[in-house]
């Protein structure tokens, strides 16, 4: 808030009298062709107190004159006056560039949505709240995962080589397991323990026979690579065979 | 012809400030605008009070 006193020039001998202990502007309007342009202009008159808001309108214009109603500052003309004025103020918005250069894209900034990069500073205003904090996760589907970016979700695909159709040579698909999405190329190099280049029931079989015989590690019958020939093997290799 | 163009030049003066300003200089020495042309354009964005008075 600015406190300006406009005075006239013919009574500029006694300013000391305006600026004592004050450090306010004050102004002498001028005598001029047409008498007090400023005072003119306005229409005021002597103790004439104007108020415009941060747009430049007149919002209260009063003649503080009668001491009975403005002679003491802790009247209520003053404290509703006081009042007014501060509401004037919280009107005034933020400080912001419409002229800013900016880049177009929805941008999340302290939990809200803006249109351009610039978030507020361009004045633009707020279009709506962010849907997730930046770098959040959600797996909930992992075959379409979403990851957090600028205060929007952003879906991730995932193509998967068996449904693109990409041959597992060599191997076949396993099943994914529970949180992936893709299955994945088993080669038959892992399972084929008589060395025939294909995985049937015969590999099983012998499988069993490793597990059960308690026999030294083989690698080749260690499907699921633990180092460790139990039945979890057998199953793994059943699910290849059979699938 | 001197009145009609000392007439003009308040009516443009007029014009350039708009409703409610002005431009005078503060000659308020304690004043942090002391020297500068204030009025209400001075100020923009701001609440302004304006008191028009002078001591006889």
């Amino acid at each position: 808030m600015k406190l300006i006193g406009v005075g006239k020039s013919q009574h500029m001998s006694t300013l000391g009298n305006w600026t004592n202990g004050n450090d306010a502007s004050v102004c002498a309007d001028q005598s001029g062709f047409a008498g007090y342009a400023t005072w003119n202009d306005w229409g005021a008159s002597q103790r004439d107190l104007y108020v415009l808001d941060h747009e430049g309108n007149e919002v209260f214009h009063e003649n503080i004159t009668s001491s009975t109603n403005w002679g003491n500052s802790s009247s209520s003309n003053w404290q509703e006056l006081r009042n007014f004025i501060e509401e004037l103020i919280s009107q005034i918005p933020a400080d912001c560039n419409p002229d800013l250069a900016c880049g177009e894209a929805i941008t999340c900034c302290d939990g809200l949505l803006y249109p351009t990069t610039c978030c507020s500073e361009n004045c633009d205003e707020s279009i709506g709240e962010c849907e997730c904090t930046e770098g959040e996760v959600n797996n909930d589907n992992p075959c379409n995962p979403m990851e957090c970016w600028e205060g929007q979700w952003i879906e991730i695909i995932i193509d998967c080589a068996e449904q693109m159709g990409v041959p597992c040579e060599g191997g076949a698909y396993v099943p994914p397991e529970e949180g992936e999405c893709c299955s994945e190329c088993v080669l038959f190099a892992s399972g084929d323990i008589n060395g025939d280049g294909v995985l049937n029931v015969l590999d099983i079989v012998a499988l069993v026979n490793l597990v059960l015989s308690g026999n030294s590690y083989n690698e080749v019958a260690d499907m699921n690579s633990d180092g460790i020939l139990n039945v979890l093997d057998v199953v793994l290799l059943v699910g290849i065979v059979l699938g | 012809m001197r009145k009609i163009h000392i007439l003009i030049s308040i009516l443009c003066v007029s014009f350039v400030l708009g409703q409610n300003d002005y431009s005078l200089e503060d000659i308020n020495s304690s004043s942090e605008y002391y020297g500068e042309d204030v009025g209400t354009s001075y100020f923009p964005d701001q609440v302004t009070l304006h008191y028009f008075g002078h001591y006889n």
